[in-house]
């Protein structure tokens, strides 16, 4: 107001009869200039006086606002005396880097195998002599094995050398890349793909780039911790359901509508995240009744087919094509090619928009170096393998093995062993039966069952080893919290139940499986000598209870 | 700030006389002269073109819409039959955004080679079709590259250097493990790269992982958590950011490569403790870069770890662009900046730019490595490096350790060393604005208006050079640029050769800002 109030002392000398100190005018006398000045005010005044007023409430208030700001930033070190301070850095001590091993990720380090050829049918492992026979490698047609596949990264080794030294973006495309993008969009019949150089970081990357902080997932519990990280990455809302259990899913999906119709809620995107055979379980998923309730409540649908390719479908599409479903039907369809492809990487099919979009967005794509060319060669001459060959005769034998070996489970296990994953799932894991099972519940599980449970199963692969056949006990870990936490919504899902996991291929016969189950049946009744009849008391810390003030 | 820079290096050199690293004196480089600062009138046509750019986009969304709603009547038969319609599956505003920019700068993005990524590349042309769509077509053009991370130029000479070796891992150990490090994707060439890394990098123990994206995305959540804090450079790369997010950590960040602010944000931050509680954080972890990929600066390591040390806080250096790049023998930013790798907590680098190769590794106590071994994601779960590639790696390494016998290694550091030296003086000799600091063979270029990216890198294209043109997301809006990077496989005739060319491209666009404000 200072300078309006000012004004108007002035203007009264000029043209309205209100007394003016003299000192005033004196003094606005000796600054040149300051009479033209005035009398632009007094205009202003006498024009619109409420324009005047307000323009000027308006510059005050920014310069109020201008000069409250560094104020009220005023950080507690700044009020606090030197000494203390000091004090108080001095004072700091930080935790160790990492904590100790916890027993459960030493047995991780003590079970884990260094192999010493390439990982075939029969391979060489240290520390023990002769050969074992291999079901650890997820390379479930045997591709890895074969001359076309040997020969096609030796031409690519020696046309384009090694790595690709760049992103995508600045001239690592090499023009194989572009290929197999081609090969795959042909081969689900779509209109593009995109290829990430890592099978983990793809569905990492797609999830965050279609979904963001306002957005909606609704996610199965058992998926792996490629999506829960991408899922975490996107900060979008998450909804858990049971895991392939489709009324619960009907049961969230209705529950948002609902709440739609209450608090008229904008227009969200929304992903029903699936996986098409799960990595945690070996089981498929309900795709036609997640499509028909995806259908239903009108959402999109994100899935990972990454251990089911080239197994399930009659062309070795995967679940997708198993239950007889449109590819058009899929959003973002994401999968792997270390696995059934025996190469190194992950690729997302879809439409252009999908595909484009996260040529610009999918931080694994932009922002890490692209696949050495070989990897990319190697994939498009697996494509050509099992468009050839997958249909008459591999996927067939992979399915007939797998079946061989669950069947052979049941049978031989004598109620020792169950399988939880489906009977033509090459990903096959094995429990103990319930009766030596240390909890019920995948969620019961603290760390002391489970690092118990895993011991026993532990000793079992060990004593495998031994007797020639190499499988591994599934491992996982306890993924950071970060994911936003929803009024109503379920807990953050728990660890897979422990297990033995094995992968059956192609190029196994009936008599290796069942030799490698005979051996699994009776490494695991020598184990159970060990293993503890009841669960391990754990020393729970004591809780707080908070007292009630009245 | 340069005298805390100093104090903070003489402090530094005070506290580790044992080991009397060999310091490099830091002269004031030519870069260091040539103080980047960009004159208003330019920052005004940067922001002018970008507000054009959005409004264009919005105009087309909104035409779009109207015609929908004229022929398609898409929108009111939605509503007449009550249908709840499927949203759209991009933000629609970066949609437009992304479309507009995009479609802009088609020709810099997403160039096909055709040949080994050496210092001559063959690039296939290609042709935008009315649609949007980008067609390859069957010619292409021979350029030399100044755009790949070939910074060794294993690319160039690999027939020679590393053939025999990794043809004998593929017949071998075949291409893919297809199986995680911990279940049987470990193979005894995994395990002496590991052991070769680890001694070349000077710590107990490393560990490697098929990605060097992934590698920061996943060991970071495994060792930090809630209760933590993240103290980051602005500028390190999407990988560190997206792992310190994942990691449910409190994440914090000082000033680019300023060692002053990064004092301030340590003493805050131990002083405050942690948000809401107020108690002291569980652990202190400050991520540093050793060479900016979009920058070319060299990280003041020296003075960040002897704040580092003072505030108990631990170290993470990212070495992506460094290793193999700086230092007398290629071991570094520790090396270059007479750092002892000890007083860095965990040394973090990838594999795809000196070495040819592809991921990434962690190096660091025997403890904390088997921690990450058994705890992290990209080890337990994601597959590991394929045989082939960590032999490559493998080969590499030994050439630059000069372990093979020969000179080659050195020669290959000694060259890059000068090429990049050599590239950077003829460019600011030229009046170009040059960032980054010398020896650094990361070499960007300010264009400031983003118009000039398509146009510079086509002029560049007609005239045989590969560059990389970069614009906003990877870099801020007004921060346009294009960037080198300098190979060993470079001749002193490619780079004078490309310096003529380039001198001709700077006077058509007008890219003196050095020496006027116009350019």
């Amino acid at each position: 107001m200072s300078a309006a109030s000012a004004a108007e002392p002035g203007a009264e000398d000029l043209t309205l009869s209100i007394h003016v100190p003299h000192f005033v005018t004196s003094m606005l006398a000796q600054i040149p200039g300051a009479n033209e000045y005035l009398k632009w005010w007094i205009n202003l005044w006498r024009e619109n006086p409420v324009h005047l007023l307000v323009e000027t409430t308006l510059i005050l208030l920014i310069l109020y606002i201008l000069l409250q700001r560094p104020s009220k930033k005023r950080s507690k070190m700044e009020t606090l005396p030197a000494a203390v301070a000091q004090e108080l850095l001095n004072e700091y001590e930080p935790e160790p880097l990492c904590p100790p091993l916890t027993e459960g990720a030493r047995m991780v380090l003590e079970d884990s195998v260094l192999l010493e050829t390439k990982p075939s049918k029969y391979t060489k492992v240290s520390g023990v002599d002769k050969e074992v026979l291999n079901l650890t490698t997820m390379d479930f047609l045997g591709f890895g094995q074969r001359k076309e596949i040997h020969k096609a990264a030796e031409d690519a080794l020696n046309k384009y050398g090694c790595g690709s030294c760049g992103p995508r973006g600045f001239y690592g495309s090499i023009d194989v890349h572009v290929f197999l993008e081609k090969d795959l969009a042909n081969f689900f019949g779509t209109d593009d793909c995109i290829v990430y150089s890592d099978a983990d970081s793809t569905a990492t990357s797609a999830i965050p780039a279609f979904s963001n902080r306002s957005d909606l997932l609704v996610v199965d519990e058992a998926v792996n911790d490629a999506i829960i990280t991408g899922v975490n990455l996107s900060r979008s809302r998450v909804l858990f359901f049971k895991h392939n259990d489709m009324e619960d899913l009907a049961r969230v999906l209705q529950k948002v509508e609902e709440e739609d119709r209450r608090l008229k809620r904008k227009p969200q995107r929304r992903f029903i995240v699936v996986e098409g055979l799960y990595r945690n379980y070996g089981d498929v998923c309900p795709l036609d009744e997640v499509v028909g309730l995806k259908n239903k409540y009108r959402w999109r649908l994100f899935l990972d087919e990454s251990h089911s390719i080239g197994v399930f479908g009659a062309s070795g599409k995967g679940v997708a094509e198993h239950f007889g479903i449109e590819m058009s039907e899929i959003d973002l369809f994401v999968s792997s090619l270390s696995t059934t492809f025996a190469s190194v990487g992950g690729f997302c099919v879809g439409s252009r928009e999908v595909v484009e979009h996260q040529r610009l967005s999918g931080a694994g794509y932009c922002f890490s170096a692209s696949s050495p060319p070989f990897v990319s060669t190697v994939a498009s001459q697996a494509i050509k393998l099992l468009t050839s060959e997958a249909r008459s005769k591999l996927a067939p034998a992979v399915k007939k093995n797998a079946q061989t070996f669950h069947a052979a489970v049941r049978k031989l296990a004598d109620g020792d062993l169950v399988t939880v994953s489906n009977p033509s799932s090459a990903l096959a894991h094995v429990r103990l039966a319930p009766k030596y099972q240390l909890a019920e519940d995948p969620a019961d599980y603290d760390e002391a069952t489970r690092c118990a449970e895993e011991k026993t199963l532990r000793a079992i692969t060990k004593k495998m080893r031994e007797e020639g056949v190499l499988a591994t006990v599934a491992n996982y870990i306890i993924l950071p919290d970060t994911v936003k936490q929803v009024v109503g919504s379920n807990k953050r899902p728990p660890l897979p139940p422990p297990s033995i996991r094995f992968a059956i291929t192609a190029l196994h016969d009936e008599d290796e499986l069942t030799r490698a189950v005979q051996t699994l049946v009776k490494c695991t009744r020598e184990a159970l000598k060990d293993h503890p009849s009841e669960a391990p008391v754990t020393v729970s810390t004591p809780s707080i209870t908070l007292r009630k003030r009245h | 700030m340069c005298k805390v820079k100093e104090q903070a290096q003489a402090e530094y050199m005070q506290q580790n006389l044992r080991t009397t690293p060999r310091m490099r004196s830091r002269t004031k480089s030519i870069s260091d002269l040539a103080e980047p600062a960009q004159s208003s009138i330019v920052q005004f046509s940067t922001y002018y073109i970008y507000v054009c750019a959005v409004l264009i986009g919005l105009w087309y969304d909104f035409v779009d819409l109207i015609l929908q709603f004229w022929f398609g009547l898409s929108l009111t038969m939605q509503q007449l039959t009550n249908v709840k319609p499927l949203i759209f599956l991009g933000d629609p505003f970066y949609w437009c955004f992304d479309d507009c920019r995009a479609s802009r700068l088609w020709n810099c993005l997403n160039n096909v080679v055709s040949s080994t990524p050496g210092a001559r590349i063959e690039v296939v042309q290609r042709k935008r079709n009315a649609d949007g769509s980008v067609e390859l077509l069957d010619t292409t053009r021979k350029c030399l590259n100044l755009g790949s991370y070939n910074y060794l130029g294993f690319a160039d000479d690999w027939q020679n250097t590393c053939r025999d070796r990794v043809m004998k891992s593929l017949d071998e150990f075949g291409v893919t493990t297809a199986a995680s490090v911990v279940s049987g994707g470990y193979t005894s060439v995994h395990k002496e790269l590991e052991e070769s890394v680890a001694a070349f990098v000077g710590k107990e123990a490393a560990v490697c992982f098929n990605m060097g994206y992934g590698t920061n995305q996943t060991a970071i959540p495994a060792f930090f958590g809630k209760g933590c804090l993240l103290i980051s450079d602005t500028l390190n790369h999407t990988s560190i950011v997206n792992g310190s997010r994942a990691s449910g950590a409190t994440i914090r960040v000082f000033k680019h490569n300023n060692v002053e602010h990064l004092e301030s944000v340590l003493q805050t931050a131990i002083i405050e403790g942690q948000p809401l509680t107020h108690r002291p954080w569980k652990k202190i972890l400050v991520m540093v870069e050793g060479v900016y990929s979009m920058e070319g600066e060299v990280c003041e390591l020296a003075g960040i770890v002897s704040m580092a040390k003072k505030y108990k806080a631990y170290m993470y250096v990212d070495e992506a662009h460094s290793i193999g790049a700086l230092g007398a023998t290629g071991r570094g930013i520790c090396e270059y900046a007479g750092v002892d790798p000890a007083d860095v907590d965990i040394l973090m680098g990838t594999f795809t730019k000196s070495f040819s190769g592809m991921g990434g590794y962690l190096a660091s106590s025997k403890e904390f490595i088997d921690y990450i071994r058994s705890q992290s994601m990209g080890t337990v779960l994601a597959q590991s490096m394929s045989p082939v590639v960590a032999q490559q790696i493998l080969t590499a390494l030994r050439i630059i350790d000069g372990k093979d016998g020969t000179n080659l290694g050195r020669q290959k550091l000694q060259d890059i060393r000068d090429n990049s030296n050599y590239f950077r003086k003829e460019l600011i000799r030229m009046g170009l604005q040059v960032l980054g600091d010398e020896d650094s063979p990361v070499i960007p270029v300010m264009l400031y208006v983003p118009t000039k990216l398509s146009l510079f890198h086509e002029l560049c294209m007609e005239r045989g050079l590969a560059v990389v043109c970069v614009g906003f997301p990877a870099v801020g809006l007004n921060g346009s640029r294009v960037r080198f990077c300098i190979s060993a496989g470079h001749t002193r005739k490619d780079l004078e050769d490309a310096i003529e060319k380039l001198r001709e491209v700077a006077d058509i666009l007008m890219l003196h800002y050095n020496n006027s404000a116009l350019g």
